[in-house]
């Protein structure tokens, strides 16, 4: 019968660990190039503050490729943009006011959690000293 | 005993670890002498509950397989507004939680085969968790109803409808205990349980040789298997290969054996390395693994991984994600595996992976030994029919 050999993997993982974190403190990483690698694997796009997206536009720039026929395809997109306008417009405003307000809420929100996470920390502070 | 299976789809090219599960056991308890019958829809694509083949009966390896249409078209307008929502973390509210449910190929006539069914079986099994067939399903005869949920922590497992089709079912069998754990967090007290997992055959001949010799594969391999998208952390394996070959690897590149479908390509940098295999038959998926120095299974929605199983059966060790407890579990009891938590750890594995054959060896043995004794069929089919006999009160 074979001799069963056990792997200590929990063991192995610690001196992964211990060796990473030991590499990483002598600076023995490329981190520049990690960071531009990395770069490529960030598929998030680049985060805008919501207030920079918060406003809904409800009419793009009209624009067509098409060789010769293309003024008269502009054409029929801006009568059908001016058509659906009385259903487009209301929407539109609808989806902005409730953006704002959220953005509203949001910020608020957030200004509470700065002032209880100061006066935690001041708090902490005071006891400590 | 009389048994029948419930899952949406059924058929041998139906690819999903849980559809291969249900068929697996269905088949073999069927050829154990149990009555076996499994009923389906005709669908064999989860995102467009299409009726691809004709409702009836057939037999399929001692399997009586009965098949009905979906009677519910999927609502294309409606997953394409609720999906957003819950990949921004949000809740669908009760009654979206129900529409998600029945937008996933309800079928009429299944639910009357269900209830026409139940009193002449012993038990009705349904599976995975988050369908139809199974959260109504299950809700037809709940007192013969056990559901192997096949469980992942992700939002459908927080739906109402879906745990209360869990907490109400006569019981559940699980895979791993890592997946209990997960399923008494979700749903606090559970109904009576087993963890059985699933069978395996021993290795059969692989040809690891063989495989580099047909892909010209002149150096160290990594290997993947599965589906290629975001939620199995596919993006990851390409990150973590591609970090390791530029920039961090001490004994130089390594090419990442693709294997699978889905809709993440690789990014520019990371192309050069990616041997794409795509779709490939069990015996090239087993040499591709064979030829291999580890299996790389990143994914923390799993309820099981067959796929490091094979990894172990055909001879390489497995190298698994710090965050997912079902497939950590399986590495820490067998040591044919080792977790990691980025990049820096998946390469200071890779290069001692590389720089220790031995230990690549004792690793391979140990995950074959933990297959052998906890996954061989003789050991799963005696735990899935304790399981059924105890939870249905035979």
């Amino acid at each position: 019968m074979l001799q069963e050999e056990r792997v200590d993997v929990a063991a192995l993982v610690a001196e992964v660990e211990a060796e990473v974190a030991r590499r990483r403190a002598a600076g023995e990483y490329p981190e520049e190039l990690l960071l531009r690698l990395r770069a490529e694997f960030a598929v998030e796009d680049e985060v805008e503050p919501p207030e920079a997206l918060a406003i809904v536009e409800s009419s793009r720039p009209l624009r067509s490729a098409r060789p010769v026929v293309g003024p008269a395809v502009v054409f029929g997109k801006r009568a059908l943009r001016r058509l659906l306008s009385w259903y487009v417009h209301p929407a539109v405003h609808d989806q902005n006011r409730f953006n704002l307000a959220l953005l509203r809420e949001l910020r608020s929100l957030e200004a509470r959690l700065d002032r209880l996470e100061r006066s935690v920390r001041d708090d902490g502070d005071e006891a400590h000293g | 005993m009389r048994l029948a299976f419930v899952t949406p789809r059924y058929g041998a090219e139906i690819l999903g670890g849980a559809e291969t599960q249900v068929r697996d056991y269905a088949e073999r308890l069927a050829a154990a002498g149990h009555d076996v019958e499994a009923l389906t829809t005709c669908a064999v694509d989860h995102h467009t509950w299409r009726n691809a083949l004709p409702p009836g009966e057939s037999v399929a390896t001692g399997v009586r397989v009965r098949r009905f249409a979906v009677t519910r078209p999927r609502d294309h307008a409606l997953a394409a507004r609720q999906q957003p929502v819950l990949d921004a973390g949000l809740c669908l509210g009760p009654e979206g939680e129900r529409a998600w449910v029945e937008n996933t190929g309800v079928s009429e006539p299944l639910l009357e085969a269900i209830a026409a069914t139940a009193p002449r079986v012993d038990a009705l099994l349904f599976a995975p968790y988050l369908f139809a067939s199974t959260v109504l399903g299950a809700a037809v005869r709940p007192d013969r109803s056990l559901v192997i949920p096949c469980l992942h922590d992700e939002a459908y497992a927080r739906f109402a409808p879906v745990q209360a089709a869990l907490r109400g079912a006569a019981g559940l069998i699980l895979n791993t205990e890592a997946e209990r754990d997960l399923a008494a967090r979700l749903l606090g007290e559970l109904p009576p349980n087993r963890v059985v997992g699933e069978g395996f055959e021993p290795a059969a001949a692989v040809d690891g040789e063989g495989f580099r010799r047909r892909h010209r594969l002149d150096r160290d391999a990594l290997a993947y298997a599965g589906r290629r998208e975001r939620g199995k952390n596919y993006h990851l394996v390409l990150e973590y290969v591609t970090l390791y070959s530029r920039a961090l690897s001490r004994r130089g590149p390594v090419r990442l054996l693709a294997m699978g479908g889905g809709p993440l390509q690789p990014p520019e940098s990371a192309r050069p390395l990616v041997c794409d295999l795509g779709f490939v038959g069990h015996g090239e998926m087993l040499d591709a693994l064979a030829a291999s120095l580890a299996s790389v299974q990143l994914s923390r929605m799993e309820s099981f991984s067959r796929v490091l199983m094979e990894g172990w059966l055909a001879g390489t060790p497995a190298i698994v994600d710090a965050g997912c407890p079902v497939t950590r579990e399986h590495c820490a009891q067998s040591g044919g595996g080792v977790w990691v938590g980025d990049a820096e750890e998946f390469a200071e594995v890779v290069d001692r992976l590389r720089a220790d054959p031995e230990l690549r060896g004792r690793m391979v043995d140990a995950g074959r030994r933990y297959v052998a004794r906890r996954y061989n069929w003789t050991a799963v089919l005696g735990r899935l029919e304790a399981a059924v006999r105890e939870l249905v009160g035979n």
